[in-house]
């Protein structure tokens, strides 16, 4: 058993079409060891993904190998007969899907699904299997693996799903293991116990573990070695934690420089000077917003449980918490999309809370409170264009036509550093960045007092992310706007906001400043919570 | 190597498949209409003139389509029936679509007590056979082209109802839907503006596909004698006229109007499938 597991060698891989051939890895080389684990970084588009899915030959219909080679313990895959490529493949070679709720059979209980992985790939009898699978869910963290048998995928969280799911991956006892994206759909308690169960298996049965991820800090805590891609190259490979506190390549450093972490204002991500904070007169010290034993369930679940909050004038205010811990319900009770249950919304001297979310757009308010979306694309309507949808509000709330109208926009597009020959695309032609600065633009249109910012830079590459958390702070700084910034991500939070408010099941359980917050957090969730913060560009972390 | 690495990818296939039939029908559609626009020009003889000498004369050059039992020429009543029948079907599907998209939106949009009774009515029209129900429509209106219009769109109203009502609804709580709220846009704008342009290509789709029904059901009307009245050229009363001298030999009476019907109803039902096609996301290439 060679200590090499993986060796790809200027591998090349182009999706063809019809009319075009793109090039999705050009000349990529790389190599793994038995129980190595190395971590392929990059931006969307960087062809981690293809390059995971070729390393298990299972590259999406319409890509082919170019040229290279990729050898697995010794064997060469590229030209490897398909019936051979099915035996290494589940036995040899095994896959963790970054859903793992679609990776699963819905119809299958999830037991079922590792017994037949077993007995596909093992000769092993029914009963074999089951005493086999037990084990293996035992060993993915469930003490009790008896009703985790016999769930349904539907029936188990996002985070015990991808647990099962790694059981099943490891089942046949495979050398190499490809996680693409493995916690992207969880949440950060459940994305450590994901990858601790996996780095610990990768360590115990001596296994390769390429991971495919976006996130440096996970990269940098888990992996001993890390690759930087970008448009199919790697650019820089090397010991994780040293390559990231010391990026050689310039693309490296502006990745790192470009993701939110402890010690980062937001001032050193933009690189730039931004405009001084406007100094807070007393007088401005009434706050805009308060909020008052705010409730609102939905059927049974209580998604927002007697919260309170003041939001002074000018201030920014975070709200963190898990999925599920009522921010966005929160965000929408505010911003007046729906009604709450009970409790009182002040905006100023105004009752909002009383006034109804259906005849809310025809009350003054409606202009003052304006909200950011997190889905971008699902915001934007699909028939309109970029100028139309920042439009609109000028038109509705500011009564704005013709030229001035025009004009207006063409200034938001400016402020929101928008192109303005893309204000006559759709949300389809647009860029994720780009659908984030149109939902920005058109918050701001109509010159609001408060605004709503719920997950603005989720599922952005973090240089993208980098560029609109810099302008967020840039126009909240120039238009002294007040915000409530809902996120589930605390090192963006601890960037722009002063106070920190954590939700945990509908309840806020701790609120302070951010310093005092991230510096000694009270509550035992929140510990957690700051634990789980990436933290890497200087020495090993210790997460205790 | 590149048959090799072939392996390692799965099959490529390109969804893309010429659509010559949908453009043939589009073509088809395009004729009818011009046809039906241009039928006084266009048609040979007047359709309700009479030639008792030359009646029931099989196809010829001088009558493409033969002439009936008083001598009408057959070609130049088709035509003029093309004119008719397309009104009715165009005028029922209209009025159908608009009252129902309304109705269909603003329930799917607001719920609650109108869209129970709106939902309840609905159901109650669709527990008739609809056939039946146009008939009876129709017998109680009296004849006329004005009571086949009224008694298909009644007959069709569910349907743009209950796709309305269930794609507005799919819509509501979708991120551009609170957008244009947040803009200050009132329920009357969201709906109108917002949401029933984004449903239109999919009731266009029905609409195409029921024009060839609202059509079929014209004529059946006409056919059974509670629609429009002879001597007026209509494909459903040539059809029950012509079918007396079947047994006689006299087929043409019945086989053109027979075809027209056929051809007109094949066209805008393909015309719609194919639109269904290319409107269907899962069809789409990127």
């Amino acid at each position: 058993m060679a200590e090499r597991l993986l060796e790809i060698s200027d591998l090349g891989v182009a999706f063809e079409s019809a009319e075009r051939s793109v090039v999705a890895l050009d000349g990529v080389s790389l190599s793994l060891d038995r129980g190595e684990i190395l971590a392929v970084v990059g931006e969307s588009g960087a062809g981690k993904t293809t390059l995971g899915a070729a390393a298990i030959g299972l590259l999406a219909p319409g890509a082919q190998i170019t040229r290279g080679k990729i050898r697995f313990d010794g064997e060469d895959l590229v030209t490897a007969y398909d019936a051979r490529l099915e035996a290494v493949r589940g036995a040899a070679l095994s896959m963790i899907a970054q859903n793992p709720r679609a990776a699963l059979n819905p119809v299958r209980r999830v037991g079922e699904g590792i017994v037949d992985v077993l007995r596909a790939h093992r000769d092993l009898g029914r009963a074999e299997a089951q005493v086999a699978a037990r084990a293996l869910l035992k060993r993915a963290g469930f003490p009790d693996p008896v009703p985790i048998e016999r769930a349904y995928p539907h029936e188990l969280s996002g985070g015990m799903c991808q647990r099962a799911m790694i059981a099943m991956a490891v089942a046949c006892e495979p050398a190499l293991l490809i996680a693409d994206e493995p916690t992207a759909a969880l949440d950060t308690a459940s994305e450590r116990a994901v990858m601790d169960l996996l780095a610990d298996l990768v360590r115990e049965r001596r296994m390769g573990l390429l991971l495919v991820t976006h996130d440096l800090g996970l990269a940098a805590h888990y992996a001993d070695r890390i690759a930087v891609m970008r448009v199919g190259r790697i650019v820089e490979e090397g010991p994780a934690v040293s390559t990231l506190a010391r990026p050689r390549d310039p693309y490296t450093r502006a990745l790192v420089t470009a993701t939110p972490r402890a010690g980062v204002r937001i001032d050193d991500l933009a690189g730039v000077p931004l405009p001084s904070r406007r100094e807070q007169g007393p007088a401005i010290a009434s706050p805009i917003l308060s909020v008052s034993r705010l409730s609102k369930r939905f059927g049974q679940a209580v998604a927002v449980d007697e919260v309170g909050f003041v939001l002074a004038r000018g201030e920014s205010v975070g709200v963190v918490g898990e999925s599920g811990s009522g921010k966005s319900t929160l965000a929408r009770l505010v911003s007046r999309l729906i009604d709450p249950d009970a409790g009182r919304i002040m905006f100023e001297d105004a009752d909002i809370g009383a006034m109804a979310a259906a005849r809310f757009h025809a009350v003054p308010e409606r202009r003052r409170i304006q909200l950011v979306f997190q889905d971008a694309t699902g915001s934007l309507n699909p028939r309109a264009t970029a100028f139309d949808a920042i439009a609109d509000p000028l038109r509705r709330l500011q009564g704005l036509r013709g030229e001035a109208l025009a004009a207006r926009v063409r200034e938001l597009a400016l402020q929101v550093q928008l192109a303005p020959e893309l204000l006559d695309r759709r949300a389809h032609r647009l860029s994720g960045g780009q659908r984030t600065r149109v939902g920005i633009a058109r918050a701001l249109a109509s010159r609001p007092d408060l605004l709503v910012l719920d997950e603005p830079t989720t599922g952005l590459d973090v240089s993208v992310q980098a560029s609109i958390l810099t302008l967020l702070e840039r126009l909240k700084r120039e238009l002294g706007l007040s915000c409530l910034f809902i996120s589930h991500d605390l090192a963006v939070v601890r960037m722009m906001c002063d106070r920190i408010l954590v939700m945990r099941e509908g309840r806020i359980v701790e609120e302070g400043d951010t310093e005092c917050l991230f510096r000694a957090p009270r509550e035992a969730y929140t510990q957690r919570l700051v634990a789980a913060m990436p933290e890497f560009g200087t020495e090993r972390p210790d997460w205790g | 190597m590149r048959a090799a690495a072939n392996r390692l990818t799965r099959g490529t296939g390109d969804r893309r498949r010429p659509d010559a039939l949908t453009a043939l029908s589009g073509a088809g559609v395009i004729a009818l209409v011009a046809v039906a626009v241009l039928a006084p020009w266009i048609a040979p003889y007047d359709p309700l003139a009479s030639d008792a000498a030359n009646a029931l004369a099989p196809p010829s050059a001088a009558h493409w389509a033969g002439t009936d039992q008083v001598g009408r020429d057959v070609f130049s009543r088709l035509i003029a029936a093309t004119r008719l029948d397309l009104a009715i079907a165009l005028s029922a599907v209209v009025a159908s679509l608009a009252l129902g998209s309304v109705l269909g939106a603003v329930c799917g949009y607001r719920g609650g007590l109108l869209d129970r009774i709106v939902g309840r009515g609905v159901d109650v029209l669709l527990a008739f056979p609809l056939f039946i129900l146009a008939i009876a429509l129709a017998a109680a209106l009296g004849g006329g082209a004005v009571t086949i219009v009224v008694a298909t769109a009644v007959v069709n109203l569910p349907f743009y109802v209950r796709l309305t009502r269930a794609e507005v609804n799919a819509r509501a709580g979708a991120g551009w839907v609170e957008a244009a709220r947040l803009a200050g846009n009132g329920p009357g704008r969201v709906v109108f503006g917002v949401l029933l342009p984004n449903v239109m290509p999919v009731l266009a789709v029905q609409a195409s596909l029921n024009l060839g029904w609202a059509i079929l059901n014209a004529a059946g009307l006409s056919f059974l004698g509670v629609g429009v009245e002879p001597p007026t050229p209509e494909w459903g009363i040539m059809v029950a006229e012509g079918a007396r001298y079947l047994t006689a030999g006299k087929w043409w009476l019945v086989a053109f109007p027979g075809l027209a019907l056929t051809l007109a109803v094949l066209a805008f039902n393909l015309l719609g499938d194919g639109l269904r096609d290319r409107l269907d996301p899962r069809g789409h290439r990127g």
